[in-house]
């Protein structure tokens, strides 16, 4: 096996358009960044933020029909030359998905299939890509559903999803996913649906398998806590755009984006002493709704008048590690 | 939990499903609700916290009559609502009212949100078209909307606000007792905290004695003065919010506690996690219902029948040894 | 499962009882007398009194129901009273041709009816959709005995491909006993195949917005792959049921095909029984017929324990 340290994917302006008619506007607007080989990458944002779409467009799993992807990311698959993901005819793009780039889904409910056995499933990946027969897929299978902690796992490849509870079912998804050792792991919000405790546990296996597998990953959530338990960088996403980036410890330790400051002070904390809790005013934008200037100011207590509301803010590299897409950071930092 | 006589008292509440499997299977009994009792006063706020089957969401509905109880009794006010004929109940169904989940399901689409909120007011009978308008466009402002949105259909409003038109809609009767079925879990952080401060800020004001059902322990702690913890249709533990929070005695809501994601960096080493999952409550463990996964188990535990022991004034536990643990 | 099947078959038995007496009790209620029919006009009185108590005539129905239903017990259901046959040879005859007709119909409704709803399904929207729905739309708008004159017309008359009507065993000559099977077939299987080509696309459509279609893709499963192995399969469960619950419509369909194209079958039994005061023959073929579609809807239910793995039977 080799672990992969460098860059695993460079993502550079991203965009998403759906709808046909020309002109319509973007749901996710020039996205960059980088993930790389033994670290997680979170990209963290509320609903409409553009965090899933950018992780199904980067497989190419959005409606093509009704959607349009531009920009560029280069991933290195470990061996051979890097490939555009977001230039790559199907054919060689279904030969990436589930080998060399997994994917895993927010609803172990209705992600797997009631009516395949869980071993088929877990194995199908090696039998489409590396030619493998029912039987060596069923021998891995079980032996990946043992890694990922399934009780009786040869007894398990025989069952269907029904018949397990959503928490193993993450773990079936999951082993599904690393069964052909990918170098890139994109899990969309795998642990939203699930209960605290079980939340913990599939947390402590996606790390582990990481530190035994050496993928990078790119992790989809809306939750900072979760963030904080698993991230080495995050990208801070709202309404379509990065709007803060940098290493994780950066970023919640000291954010410098107004909204990234606002979402960590309205999270509910159980490490904190009890005050009342610092919501941010008025709704989320739809991402194709049309702001003038800078896209948080409607909703940002900072805002200046005649400054956020006309200037569209470019995503500012503070320090070489940190980027903000506010234009008063300097102000407000030395505020 | 309070000096003078609570507004909910809950005694003995038991629930038991019985469900037939396939074709030709055994019926088989599920007990979600195990001989549950507590109090809420007014202006108080008990939140229920578990994990998916503890029972939370199908005690709220025994309170309500939504669902009727197995045993158990249901005080409001004094009076055994889980012994009411339907009619006998129909003046106490105005002074309790829900608050649901999903703010997207539970508003008819065809129905103008203002109409809506009203319809509780025709229901019972209460003032005549003019009065209820105004009522309406109070009760609008009192969620922080505006009243002239009353003429709007649901998919005009985020999230968000149809959880403020859904609150609205339950205040519209003046209840005293709200039940609160994970009012916020449907909705995006920075919107959920607007919710969470908007019930805080109701109960202070209106002195509703309120239900808060809930998975999160953190949103809990924002609202609750006190908490109850369940664990397949057991209270495992339940104490005044400060109480259970800062001296828990059961290893399931410390457990709980630790799981809970949480924004400072390095803290994962020292954190609890649980093994394997929430046992089948069709054939729950003898004793101790925690004990499968409890790190502190012993076999005594599986034993000993559930009671809740007091550890304080105003704290109760189900863990038998809760003072070797804690000490 | 085989508890299942014994359970459901020991429901069949009231259910049978029920059903054979209604029919029993309808036949009777017919208008024309089956002694006049056999004696004809010029019969003396005493002929046609001895007449009627030698067929239990003069007998309150619900005893005439249970002289029937013993004789039939012990395996005898009488003679036709034309042409003297006993009934139970006849049925012998006649039930493979039924038999192999509602199969193939039914070979015919599936193999027409699922391609075109998982084409239309995959291109919705799109014009093999809008062909494929209009198709439909027609297929069930149409009579069947309208649909047979229509194929007679085209491929006896015009094209001359195949002899209009008449039978032959299959045993005897498969390739004629096919070629005679081809039209009465798409008679019954056409409207059918445009209810299952409706529910297919509507399942299939369905199915294909479901999150493990999406897992499936990022497996980097194929599209053929996608549709047959990971979606058909959820697809079908539906079908199933519509197909089921066509089974009577299919009977119904073969009646109208026999007739017309003069195969010998149950259904043509029963019509030329009902219009020559035959009853015997008649009370046959409807028990035969009701119990062939009483154990196709156990059938049916047995399918979706293959088919839907959360049924458990």
């Amino acid at each position: 096996m080799t672990f992969q340290t460098g860059n695993v994917l460079e993502v550079e302006n991203l965009s998403v358009y759906f709808g046909r008619l020309p002109g319509s506007l973007p749901v996710v607007r020039e996205v960059s960044f980088t993930a790389v080989g033994g670290q997680t990458l979170a990209v963290v944002g509320e609903s409409g933020s553009g965090k899933s779409v950018t992780g199904l467009a980067l497989l190419s799993l959005l409606n093509r029909g009704l959607s349009k992807v531009t920009g560029s990311g280069n991933f290195y698959p470990g061996s051979g030359p890097p490939v555009d993901l977001l230039h790559l005819d199907t054919r060689k793009m279904r030969a990436l998905r589930g080998d060399r780039v997994a994917m895993i889904f927010q609803e172990p409910m209705t992600s797997l299939n009631p009516s395949l056995t869980l071993g088929y499933q877990v194995g199908e990946a090696l039998r489409i890509h590396r030619g493998a027969s029912r039987r060596q897929a069923r021998a891995e299978a079980i032996e990946m559903l043992e890694r990922v902690g399934i009780p009786d796992a040869p007894r398990r490849a025989d069952s269907y999803p029904h018949e397990i509870s959503g928490g193993m079912r993450q773990r079936v998804m999951i082993a599904s996913a690393m069964i052909s050792r990918p170098t890139l792991l994109i899990a969309d919000e795998p642990t939203t649906a699930l209960d605290v405790t079980i939340q913990a546990q599939i947390l402590d296996e996606l790390k582990k398998l990481q530190e035994e597998m050496g993928m990078s990953m790119i992790f989809i959530t809306h939750d900072l806590g979760v963030v904080a338990e698993i991230a080495h960088a995050v990208l801070v996403m709202y309404a379509g755009q990065v709007v803060e980036q940098g290493p994780v410890r950066r970023v919640l330790e000291r954010p410098r984006h107004p909204y990234t400051r606002a979402l960590l002070a309205s999270v509910p904390r159980l490490d904190r002493p009890k005050t009342t809790l610092a919501a941010i005013a008025g709704r989320i934008p739809d991402p194709q709704q049309p702001i003038a200037g800078c896209r948080f100011h409607p909703r940002c207590p900072y805002c200046v008048r005649g400054l956020c509301d006309v200037r569209e803010p470019e995503l500012d590299d503070i320090d070489g590690i940190q980027s903000v897409r506010c234009v008063r950071w300097p102000e407000l930092e030395a505020a | 939990m309070t000096a003078l006589r609570p507004l909910v008292q809950v005694e003995g509440l038991t629930k038991t499903f019985l469900s037939r499997g396939a074709v030709g299977g055994r019926v088989q009994t599920t007990k979600a609700v195990s001989n549950v009792s507590f109090a809420i006063g007014r202006s108080e706020n008990l939140a229920l916290v578990g994990e998916s089957g503890s029972g939370k969401t199908t005690t709220g509905r025994l309170l309500l009559r939504l669902l009727d109880a197995t045993s158990g009794m249901v005080r409001f006010d004094g009076t055994d609502i889980a012994a009411l004929s339907r009619s006998a109940l129909r003046p106490f169904r105005r002074r309790m009212q829900i608050v649901f989940q999903d703010p997207y399901s539970s508003l008819n689409p065809y129905l103008r949100v203002g109409d809506a909120v009203e319809e509780g007011l025709i229901i019972h009978g209460i003032g005549n078209a003019g009065q209820r308008r105004d009522r309406v466009a109070e009760l609008f402002e009192l969620v922080g909307l505006r009243a002239h949105q009353a003429e709007r259909f649901p998919h005009e409003f985020s999230g968000g606000q149809r959880q403020r038109i859904g609150i609205a809609r339950a205040l519209a009767v003046n209840p005293e007792f709200i039940v609160a079925d994970e009012p916020v879990s449907a909705l995006d952080v920075s919107v959920q905290a607007q919710i969470l401060n908007l019930l805080e800020e109701l109960r202070r004001k209106l002195g509703l004695a309120m239900l808060f059902i809930a998975h999160d322990l953190a949103v809990v702690r924002y609202v609750a003065t006190h908490v109850g913890v369940m664990y397949l249709g057991h209270i495992v533990e339940m104490a005044t919010a400060d109480r259970l929070f800062e001296a828990t005695r059961h290893p399931y809501t410390e457990a709980l506690l630790s799981a809970a994601p949480r924004l400072e960096l390095g803290h994962g080493a020292e954190r609890i996690v649980l093994s394997g999952d929430i046992p089948s409550p069709i054939d729950p463990p003898s004793g101790c219902p925690f004990r499968t996964r409890c790190r502190h188990a012993r076999t005594e535990c599986a034993d000993a029948p559930m009671t809740l022991e007091a550890v304080g004034p105003d704290q109760v536990t189900a863990c038998i040894r809760y003072r070797e643990i804690y000490s | 499962m085989l508890t299942f099947i014994l359970r459901r078959l020991a429901f069949l038995v009231p259910m049978l009882l029920v059903v054979t007496f209604v029919i029993f009790a309808l036949i009777l209620l017919l208008p024309g007398d089956p002694v006049f029919a056999i004696l004809g006009d010029a019969a003396t009185p005493a002929q046609i009194a001895e007449l009627r108590q030698k067929l239990h005539l003069d007998q309150p129905i619900i005893v005439q129901y249970l002289v029937w239903l013993k004789s039939v017990l012990t395996g005898d259901f009488g003679r036709s009273l034309r042409t003297s046959e006993l009934v139970s040879d006849m049925l012998l005859t006649r039930i493979p041709v039924t038999v192999e007709l509602s199969l193939l119909s039914l070979v015919v409704s599936c193999a027409v009816g699922i391609p075109a709803g998982v084409i239309a399904a995959v291109r919705r929207n799109q014009w093999p959709d809008l062909v494929f729905s209009t198709a439909s739309l027609a297929g069930i708008a149409m009579p069947y005995f309208w649909t047979g004159i229509l194929l007679m017309m085209l491929f006896s008359v015009h094209l001359r491909w195949l002899p209009p009507s008449g039978y032959i065993p299959l045993f005897q000559d498969p390739l004629m006993s096919l070629k005679l099977m081809i039209m009465p077939a798409l008679t019954v299987g056409l409207p059918l195949s445009a209810v299952i080509m409706r529910q297919t696309r509507n399942s299939m459509v369905q199915v294909l917005s479901q999150d493990y279609i999406r897992t499936a893709e990022a497996r980097g499963v194929s599209p053929m792959g996608v549709l047959f192995l990971h979606a058909l399969r959820n697809a079908l469960i539906p079908v199933v049921t519509v197909i089921g619950l066509q089974i009577g419509s299919l009977i119904g369909g073969s009646v109208v095909a026999e007739t017309m194209f003069s195969l010998p079958g149950l259904g043509r039994m029963v019509i030329e029984g009902i219009f020559q005061r035959d009853f015997a023959p008649v009370q046959a073929a409807m028990l035969i017929i009701v119990i062939g579609v009483l154990l196709a809807n156990l059938l049916t239910d047995l399918s979706y324990a293959v088919l839907d793995k959360r049924v458990k039977i």
